[in-house]
C-alpha cells in the first residue's frame, strides 16, 4: 500500500515539505495532485473543487522534477514559452508572460542561452520558471534541490522560499532532506510508510516530536535515544539514565502513572551540557569533530553512543573522562510503543 | 607507515599549470585532507603521490627515498576511490585476500590479517557473503580494508565518501577516524566538501587554481584564515564579507553609515589602502531587536530560516545582504528592523586579499 488514509490540508498560499525516506508515500501524494495517479478511494480537492476525475492539464498545478527534465535543443526563451504554446494566447502574450517569469527569477540575461550552456544553479531557475510561467494554482517540486552541491543548495533554499512569500504561491515540495524541510516550510508532513507520522511547523516537529520516528528524522546530527527507567526518589520523579538520576519533578504530572516503567529519553546534542567533573553521566570521549564554530563530541557509556555539540573552546581528548547532563527542560521522553509522552 | 612529503612540486598540463610550486609535508601516521573547488589541483596531487601522474619539477618523498621515477606499485600506497571497486562474483574474504595473494603472502599470514582487517572495520560477520551483495557502507568498508590489509605506507582516498546519505556520511567519517587513530595509518584525503575535511582531518590543505592557499589545522583554518579564499571556502553559510574604510588615527571601521571601533592592537599588517574588506562568519554577529550601544548596525530582517539549533537570517543591510546564525530560541519576521553586533572579524586587504587583522 503506497498511501494508507491520508488527509491533509495545505492552506492557500501555503509552502508544505513532503519529508520521508524513499519509498514513504510523498512522491505519490504529489503524483495524486498533479493527476498523474489517481486514488483508489477518498477526495483531492483544490480551492472547493474535487479534482479525481479532472486531468492533469485541468488542474492548474505545475511540476518540478528533480531531473529539471529542460528542452536541450530550445533556448532558455523556448524552454519557458513552451507551456504557453498549448493554450490559447498570442505570440505577443506568450513573450510578455516570459519575460516576467525571466525577470522575476533573474534569467533574462540568458534567455538566448541553450541548457547546456548554463550552470547547475542557472537551470534550476529555469526549471522554475518553466513551472511558474502558466500561473499555477498549485506548485509540486519533486526533490528540486538533490542534485545541487551544500553551498549552492544552502542559496537555493533561500531563493524558492523568497519568490514564494513573494508570490504567495501554494507550494508542496517532497524531500528526503531534513535540513530542506525545516529551513523552507511553513509546515512539514513526515512521512513513514504510506503514513503522516506527524503535520506541523518545523518547531513543531524539532521540539515536539511526537514519536521516536519523528524524533530521529530530523536534526544533524539526529537526536540521542536512550533507554531509562522512570523511579521515585524522596517523593522525586526522576529518571534514571544510566546510572545517573535526573530530576524529572517539572514533568510529574505526565510522569507519575509511569514510574517503574522502561521508557526512552530523547535529547538533542545541543541540549547536553559536558563537563570534565561530576556530577552527571560519566562517559568517555571517543571522538571529537570540528565543525565550524563548534564541535560534535562522541561519547561513550560501555555500549551507548552519546553525541555532544560544544563550543570550540572546550577541549576534550579522545580517552578523557567526561560527565554529561541532559537539560531537563529540553527533553523529550517516549513510551514503550515510541510514542510521546513529554 | 609513512611520512610522505612533496617540494616545490609543479605540475603542467599543456600550458595549464595544474599544480604549482607546492609545498606540503605530512606527517607519519597523520591524517590530511587536499582540499579545494574542483579543479584547483587536489586531484592531481594525490594522483601524483599516488604516482598515476608524474611531476614536472620538484621532488616526492616517501620516508627519505625520492618516488618520482617510482612506479605506483612500487611505493607501496593504497587508493580508495569514491566508487568502491569489488571484484564481481567473490567473497567479501576474497575481496580481502586478494592484495596478499597478488604478492605472495603465505597462508597462514594471510588468514591472520584478513580476521585482523575485517574484525577493526566490522565486516567479519559478512566474510562470506557475495561481495556485490553487502550494503553500501559495508561495500566501501570492504574497498577500504582491501586497501589496508596489506599495510600500506600510505592511505589515499579520493572523495571516497562524497557520494552517502548524510547519516551515512558521519557514521563514516567517526570510523575513518577510529580507524586511523587506531591503526596509526597516514592517510591523503581528498574532498571538495569543507565540512568533511573539518570533522576528519589533523591538517587540511586548501588548493585553489593551482595554489596550495593555506595548510593547517581546522581549528586555525576557521579562526585565522589568511586569506579571503581560504576565509569564503571554510565555514557553511560562509563568511560574509564587506567593504569597509578604515580610519587608523581614530581607530574607528566605517561599514557603511556605522562606525565601529577597533583597538589600534587589532591590525596585525599596515593595509595597502584605507579601503579595506571586513570578513565577519554567521555565527558571530550578535542580534538585538533594540540598538542600545553606538556600534550596532542596522539592518532589516529579509529572510528567517529555521535551522533546529539556530534560525538562519539574511540580513539587509544597505542593499547588500548578511547571512546570520542566531539562536533558536527568538523568532523573527520578514521586515522586522534589527541590529548588529559584530563579536568577532577580520579584517583583509582589498588589493593582496591577504589576512591583515
Amino acid at each position: 500500500m503506497a498511501l494508507d488514509d491520508v488527509s491533509l490540508e495545505i492552506d492557500d498560499g501555503e509552502f508544505v515539505c513532503l519529508l520521508g525516506p524513499p519509498g514513504s508515500g510523498r512522491t505519490t501524494i504529489l503524483k495524486l495532485i498533479a493527476g498523474l495517479e489517481s486514488p483508489d478511494s477518498g477526495e483531492i480537492l483544490i480551492g472547493d473543487r474535487i479534482m479525481n476525475k479532472l486531468p492533469p492539464q485541468e488542474r492548474g498545478v505545475s511540476v518540478m522534477f528533480e531531473s529539471l527534465a529542460l528542452y536541450p535543443h530550445l533556448n532558455v526563451h523556448g524552454n519557458l514559452a513552451f507551456p504557453l504554446s498549448k493554450m490559447n494566447m498570442s505570440h505577443g502574450e506568450i513573450d510578455e508572460n516570459v519575460r516576467e517569469v525571466a525577470n522575476l527569477l533573474r534569467i533574462d540575461q540568458l534567455l538566448d542561452r541553450r541548457p547546456a550552456q548554463l550552470s547547475g544553479g542557472e537551470r534550476q531557475r529555469v526549471a522554475l520558471g518553466r513551472a511558474l510561467v502558466k500561473k499555477p494554482r498549485v506548485l509540486l517540486l519533486d526533490e528540486p534541490l538533490g542534485h545541487l552541491d551544500a553551498k549552492l543548495r544552502l542559496y537555493a533554499r533561500v531563493e524558492i522560499k523568497k519568490l514564494q512569500k513573494q508570490l504567495k504561491q501554494t507550494v508542496v515540495m517532497s524531500t528526503f532532506d531534513s535540513l530542506d524541510a525545516i529551513s523552507i516550510a511553513d509546515r512539514i508532513a513526515l512521512m513513514k510508510e504510506g503514513k503522516i507520522a506527524q503535520f506541523g511547523t518545523p518547531r513543531e516537529i524539532y521540539h515536539k516530536p511526537k514519536n521516536i520516528f519523528v524524533a530521529s528524522s530530523v536534526g544533524s546530527p539526529p537526536m540521542n535515544l536512550i533507554k531509562c527507567i522512570l523511579k521515585e526518589i524522596d517523593r522525586h520523579v526522576c529518571l534514571s539514565v544510566l546510572g545517573f538520576e535526573v530530576d524529572c519533578t517539572k514533568h510529574m504530572a505526565r510522569l507519575s502513572d509511569r514510574i517503574g516503567s522502561e521508557v526512552t529519553l530523547g535529547i538533542r546534542p545541543s541540549d547536553v551540557r559536558a563537563s570534565k567533573t561530576p556530577p552527571g553521566i560519566e562517559s568517555q570521549v571517543f571522538a571529537v569533530e570540528p565543525m565550524g564554530h563548534e564541535k560534535i563530541v562522541t561519547l561513550k557509556v560501555n555500549e551507548n553512543v552519546i553525541l555532544v555539540k560544544t563550543s570550540l573552546r572546550t577541549s576534550f581528548a579522545p580517552g578523557e573522562n567526561v560527565w554529561i547532563q541532559p537539560d531537563v527542560d529540553r527533553i523529550s521522553l517516549f513510551d514503550e510503543a515510541g510514542q510521546s509522552i513529554v | 607507515m609513512a611520512r610522505v612529503a612533496l617540494e616545490n612540486v609543479v605540475k603542467r598540463f599543456g600550458r595549464t599549470v595544474a599544480v604549482d610550486n607546492l609545498n606540503v609535508d605530512i606527517g607519519d601516521g597523520e591524517l590530511v585532507c587536499l582540499l579545494g573547488p574542483s579543479g584547483s589541483g587536489k586531484t592531481t596531487t594525490l594522483r601524483m603521490i599516488a604516482g598515476l601522474e608524474r611531476p614536472d619539477e620538484g621532488r616526492i618523498r616517501i620516508d627519505e627515498r625520492v618516488v618520482n621515477d617510482v612506479p605506483p606499485r612500487d611505493r607501496d600506497i593504497a587508493m580508495v576511490f569514491q566508487f568502491p571497486v569489488i571484484y564481481p562474483g567473490t567473497s567479501v574474504r576474497d575481496n580481502l585476500e586478494f592484495p596478499l595473494k597478488q604478492r605472495g603472502y603465505g597462508d597462514e599470514e594471510i588468514k591472520k590479517r584478513v580476521e585482523e582487517i575485517a574484525e577493526i572495520l566490522k565486516i567479519r560477520p559478512v566474510l562470506h557473503e557475495a561481495a556485490s551483495d553487502v550494503n553500501i557502507s559495508e561495500r566501501q568498508r570492504v574497498a577500504i580494508g582491501r586497501a589496508l590489509v596489506r599495510k600500506p605506507k600510505a592511505l589515499l582516498l579520493d572523495e571516497a565518501l562524497t557520494n552517502l546519505e548524510s547519516g551515512l556520511k558521519l557514521m563514516m567519517i567517526a570510523e575513518l577516524k577510529r580507524l586511523h587513530e587506531e591503526l596509526h595509518q597516514t592517510m591523503i584525503y581528498v574532498t571538495h566538501d569543507q565540512s568533511e575535511a573539518l570533522m576528519m582531518a589533523d591538517r587540511i590543505a586548501v588548493f585553489d587554481l593551482g595554489v596550495l592557499q593555506q595548510y593547517d589545522t581546522p581549528e586555525s583554518l576557521y579562526s585565522d584564515p589568511k586569506n579571503l579564499f581560504v576565509a569564503g571556502f571554510i565555514g557553511s553559510p560562509p563568511m560574509n564579507f564587506l567593504e569597509c574604510k578604515l580610519d587608523p588615527k581614530r581607530g574607528i571601521l566605517g561599514v557603511q553609515d556605522f562606525e565601529i571601533e577597533l583597538s589600534r592592537s587589532r591590525l596585525e599588517k599596515t593595509p595597502s589602502s584605507p579601503e579595506v574588506i571586513l570578513g565577519i562568519r554567521p555565527e558571530h554577529i550578535s542580534i538585538h531587536k533594540m540598538c542600545q550601544k553606538k556600534d550596532h548596525v542596522k539592518g532589516r530582517v529579509d529572510m528567517a530560516q529555521f535551522v533546529g539549533d539556530h534560525v538562519s537570517l539574511d540580513v539587509e543591510l544597505d542593499g547588500r545582504t548578511l547571512k546570520v546564525l542566531s539562536p533558536s530560541s527568538v523568532e523573527f519576521e520578514p521586515g522586522e528592523e534589527i541590529c548588529m553586533q559584530f563579536e568577532e572579524f577580520r579584517l583583509f586587504d582589498r588589493k593582496s586579499e591577504q589576512m591583515i587583522g
